[in-house]
This record gives structure tokens, sequence and C-alpha cells, in this order.
């Protein structure tokens, strides 16, 4: 199971001095906008070694840090 | 018929929508439809072929996804898991052979008659200067009336039931239904069959307040499209279509007041569109959320024709990033230049390919291209420099919520959309340059181009007003709601002064010459 800090830690990366708290709105309060919804996706990818589909590109699966790290845990399991 | 036609806003509008409410419930559907194909074949004659089989091949391939689908949940309980595996496989390559066909088709027909044109001229403009005697025919077509709109609208459709994001419509009138919409079929929004089909095939009871809301955000667009739009297209066309002869201010004016024209006129129709699907209680999806507002131009394409930029993100630039060439482009990036551009690389280059799309989506030629390469340059310099900025500066993050870097950051993207502006209305590359040099060369003449004094008066009052509103709306005050909610005579003092304004200073009769809607020309 991955944690919550972890994709903290790939957030700042993908935008630097972004550290919201797990449950901050990050869509619809434009701290991510879809370019780099899509870096974090890269780097989600690459880092967890999953893969994201379309599918799985919803608002729900990425407005919160709770919300991305429920989608990795969920497509490790897959 | 034009929206803003008196055939469409006294005659069929209103003789659909008694039709409309006085039959049985069951009857309703059967209305829309029969509506929206008298509407398609009133403006578009025998086109009409075209989306009848647009929607049929939509039809078609919709049900087959399903069909496939629901052989693989009833065919799962009774298979071993290896045997599941198998099927899911099988199903998806069906399913993958449907959608990709079906895509195919509908893109086929479309990229034929709108682009195929210009690349003959761009080929056959390649092989005059060659030697020897090759040549190539340049077609001209007309094109069906809602082409782009309806072929995307039809593609995303596909695209969602091979998803599984929706279940495909069981019969050919449901989807016709759908995609000939006499609301959107000229100018869009881009709906999505979830958000619409439900209202359209199963209408709501007609209610009160759909009709006033939705007569409301008719007469608003109205005003915006005759009293702001129509008139600012004088003095446009005569600084765009006669470029040589002007310079400077007068560019600039004539710039400033086709952004004003170009908003006015597509928030405009876009406001009779909605509202009139409105009073039939069905809701179409927003084009425009307060676009010069917007703080980047990334966030102003947000803002701006949203369901063309939701539509490419959904269906082009999303999907291309998690394509496999993609992928191995993000794992070249990675292995030569490191995991921030590994990551990057890839989103920058679909996010390029998207730029061109956009462009060339608002018309076939290279002025096209040169508008969407044109804000792909900012947002891309943008994206390199950001963290750049953040690295160096890192206060910037706290000056970034100041009202007055708010207001620059605004102000700098405004600047950088008439720059865009500019583009999309030249009559060409050669116009863009020669009026981009001339803006260097001060203007003597009169600024009054067309227009008298009370013309621009009319434009500044009613720019004013688009800016009061969309401020309102952007402080989330619900305009609409506290006019319903208003005393009765205020309420119709209001609604009376709306119509009045039309009247009083819509740009019609001798001396104007009305503009078509921009957007029905894609």
């Amino acid at each position: 199971m991955h944690t919550n800090e972890e994709i903290l830690k790939i957030l700042a990366e993908v935008k630097p001095g972004l550290a919201p708290a797990p449950d901050t709105e990050l869509i619809k309060s434009g701290l991510l906008d879809s370019v780099e919804v899509m870096q974090l996706v890269m780097a989600l990818g690459e880092e967890f070694d999953i893969e994201i589909t379309p599918t799985d590109l919803r608002e729900e699966n990425f407005h919160t840090v709770a919300a991305i790290c429920a989608l990795v845990n969920r497509l490790e399991e897959e | 018929m034009s929206y803003t036609s008196f055939g469409y806003l006294f005659l069929f509008l209103p003789l659909v929508w008694l039709l409309w409410a006085v039959l049985p419930r069951r009857a309703r559907p059967a209305v829309l439809l029969a509506a929206s194909l008298f509407f398609y074949w009133m403006s578009a004659g025998r086109y009409i072929l075209w989306i009848l089989a647009a929607a049929g091949v939509t039809w078609l391939v919709g049900l087959i996804l399903g069909r496939v689908d629901d052989l693989l949940t009833t065919a799962r309980a009774e298979l071993s898991p290896p045997g599941r595996k198998a099927m899911k496989k099988q199903a998806g390559a069906v399913k993958r052979l449907a959608v990709g066909g079906g895509a195919a088709i509908l893109l086929g027909v479309f990229l034929w008659l709108k682009y195929w044109p210009f690349a003959a001229r761009s080929i056959a403009a390649v092989l005059d200067r060659l030697p020897g005697a090759l040549s190539l025919a340049v077609p001209s077509y007309v094109l069906p009336l809602g082409l782009s709109f309806v072929t995307l609208m039809a593609v995303g459709y596909l695209v969602d039931v091979y998803r599984g994001t929706c279940r495909p419509a069981q019969h050919y009138w449901q989807v016709l239904s759908f995609l000939c919409f006499w609301p959107h079929v000229v100018e869009g929004p881009f709906d999505r069959w979830n958000a619409v089909s439900g209202p359209l095939l199963d209408p709501p009871r007609p209610a009160y307040t759909n009709l006033t809301f939705g007569v409301q955000r008719i007469v608003w667009g109205l005003a915006k499209k005759m009293v702001i739009a129509d008139r600012a297209n004088m003095y446009v066309k005569a600084v765009f279509d006669d470029y040589t002869q002007y310079s400077g201010m007068a560019v600039v004016v004539g710039t400033l007041l086709y952004t004003l024209q170009l908003y006015a006129e597509f928030s405009g129709c876009m406001d009779i569109v909605l509202g009139s699907a409105q009073c039939f209680g069905i809701p179409l999806a927003e084009n425009f959320r307060q676009p010069f507002f917007s703080r980047t131009v990334g966030e102003f394409w947000r803002r701006w024709h949203m369901t063309l930029g939701a539509w490419l993100r959904e269906y082009l630039f999303q999907p291309l990033i998690l394509s496999a060439p993609w992928k191995t482009l993000g794992k070249f990036c990675r292995s030569h230049f490191g995991a921030a551009m590994g990551r990057s690389l890839p989103v920058w280059a679909a996010l390029g390919v998207t730029w061109v799309a956009i462009g060339w989506w608002h018309g076939a030629g290279w002025l096209y291209l040169v508008y969407g390469l044109y804000y792909f340059f900012w947002q891309l310099l943008g994206e390199i420099f950001e963290p750049v900025w953040t690295g160096r500066f890192p206060r910037i993050t706290a000056l970034r919520q100041r009202w007055w870097y708010r207001l620059f950051q605004r102000l700098r993207t405004f600047a950088l959309v008439l720059g865009g502006m500019l583009i999309f209305r030249a009559n060409g590359t050669r116009a863009v340059i020669a009026m981009v040099k001339s803006l260097a060369v001060p203007y003597t003449g009169s600024l009054l181009i067309q227009l008298d004094a009370r013309d621009m008066v009319v434009l500044a009052v009613g720019a004013a007003a688009l800016l009061a509103v969309d401020l309102l709306h952007e402080r989330g005050v619900p305009i609409r709601q506290r006019l319903a909610a208003a005393p009765l005579p205020l309420r119709w003092a209001v609604y009376i002064a709306g119509v009045l304004a039309i009247l009083i200073f819509g740009a019609y009769g001798d001396n104007y010459d009305p503009a078509g809607f921009i957007y029905a020309q894609f």
C-alpha cells in the first residue's frame, strides 16, 4: 500500500512548491491544470509501474492527494 | 434558418414549444426530432442526407460495441479465469476494430470535405513550381451544416460507449435526435450523450421557470449579437479587409473591437441556443466562463469555447499521452534528458499536436496553423519558465495572491489574446505580418471608421455591460435567480428594457451589414 507522502513527493517534483493537505482540492481550485495532471500521470506510471488508462482520467481520481493515492493502490492491485 | 431570424424567434421556436407542451409526454421526443430535422432541412436542404447517414453509422457502431460488452458480461460467469482473459482480449480487439472503423468513416468524410481542398491547393502550388507537367485539380466542396460539430459529437459518443462510460442508444432515432438537435447543430456546444439524452428522449414537464429563464437568455444573447457584435463588425470589416489603408491605433482599435465582436457574437449565440434548449428543459453544456478574467493563456482556453477544449483534451491530448508511441518517447526522453524532461517533453509534444488541431479546427489554411502555434508558443513558454520563476523567486507564489499582480496577469493574458485575435481575423498570413508591422506607423486619420461617435458610445456601454455581467458571474452572483426573485414590476421593467435596447440600439437596417455567425462556418 502506498501512502499520501509518496504521492506528495511526486507532486512536488511535478510542481515545485506544491505541498497540499491530503484532502485539499487540486483540480477545481486550479492547483493542478490539465498539463500538470498529465505530467503527474507520466510520473506515477514511471514510479509505480502502473498503467493509467483514459477511463482512469476522471476528476474524482485526481482531485485530492488521497484520491490519487487510492487510484495508485487500486491500479497496483489490478 | 438563422438563430436571429424572425422565422426562428417568432415562428419556429414558439410553435415547436407549443406543440411540445400540449402533446402527451411520450410524443414530445418525436416533436423535438421532427423540429430538428425541419430546422436542418430548412438550413441545409439536401445535406440532410449526410446527417441521416452519419447518425446511422454512429448508431450501428454503438450498437455493436454494446453487444460485445453484453456478450462478454454473459460469458464471464461461465468461463474459467484463463478463458475470461482470452475472451476479454478478443472482445477488446473487436471493439477497437468497430470504434476505429466508425471513427474512420465519420472523420474520413469530415477530413475529406473540410481539408482535402486545402491539401490539394498546397500540393498543386508545389507542383506548379516544379519542372514537368504534373498538376492537381483543386476541388471545392460545400460543407454540410454543422459538419465539425456533429462529427466530433458522434466520435465522442462512440469513444464513450467503447470506454464503457455510457450505454449505447438502442434506436436509430435516439442517436439522430442527439446529433441533429437544432440548438447545438450549427455552432455547438459539443454536448455529451450522457448529459443530454435523458431530457431529450424523456422530456420533463413544461415548466414556467425553464421557459422564462430560457427566454431571458435568448434576449440577452440577441442583445449581444445585434447591439454589440453586428455594430463592431462594421469597423472590423473595414480595417481588416482593407488593412493597407490603416495602421497604428486604427489597427489596435480594430483588433479590440474584433475581440469584442467575437466574444459578443459567439457567447451571444450560445445564450440563444442554451436558452432555446432550456425552454424545453434540456441543459446544454456551457461554452464560456468569463474568459477575460483568465490569468494565463492556458486558462483562457479552459474558459473560452470550453466544450471544444474539453473534447480535444479527452479524446486527443490525454489518449495521445497514454499511447504506446508517447510512452516510448517518454522513456527515450527520461534516459537522455533526465526524469523531469521524461515526463514533460511527451506532454508538451501532445500539447503541440492539440494546438495544431485547435488551429486547423478553426479553418483549413496556413493562417490557422499559425493561430494554433501562436497559442502553443505562449503556453509552452509559460510551462518552461514556471519552474524557473518559482525556483529563482520563491516569493512569487505569495505575490500571485496580491490583487495588483492578478490584474497584471489578466492584462498580460488579454494582450496575448489580442495578438491571437489579430491572426484569427486577418486575411492571410501576409496580412498578419503587414498589420503587425503597421502598428509602428502612427495613424493620422479619424478613428471613427464606418461608425459614428454614437455607435462608439453604444459599443463602450455594451462592453461595460458585458464586463459587469461577467464580473458578477465571476463572483458567483446568480443574476437570473436574483432577477426572478425581484418584484414583478422591476422584473418586467428589466425584460422590456432588454427588448427595447435591441430594437433601439440593434445594428440592423440599411446602414448596417450584419455578419453571419462566425462559428457557423466550422
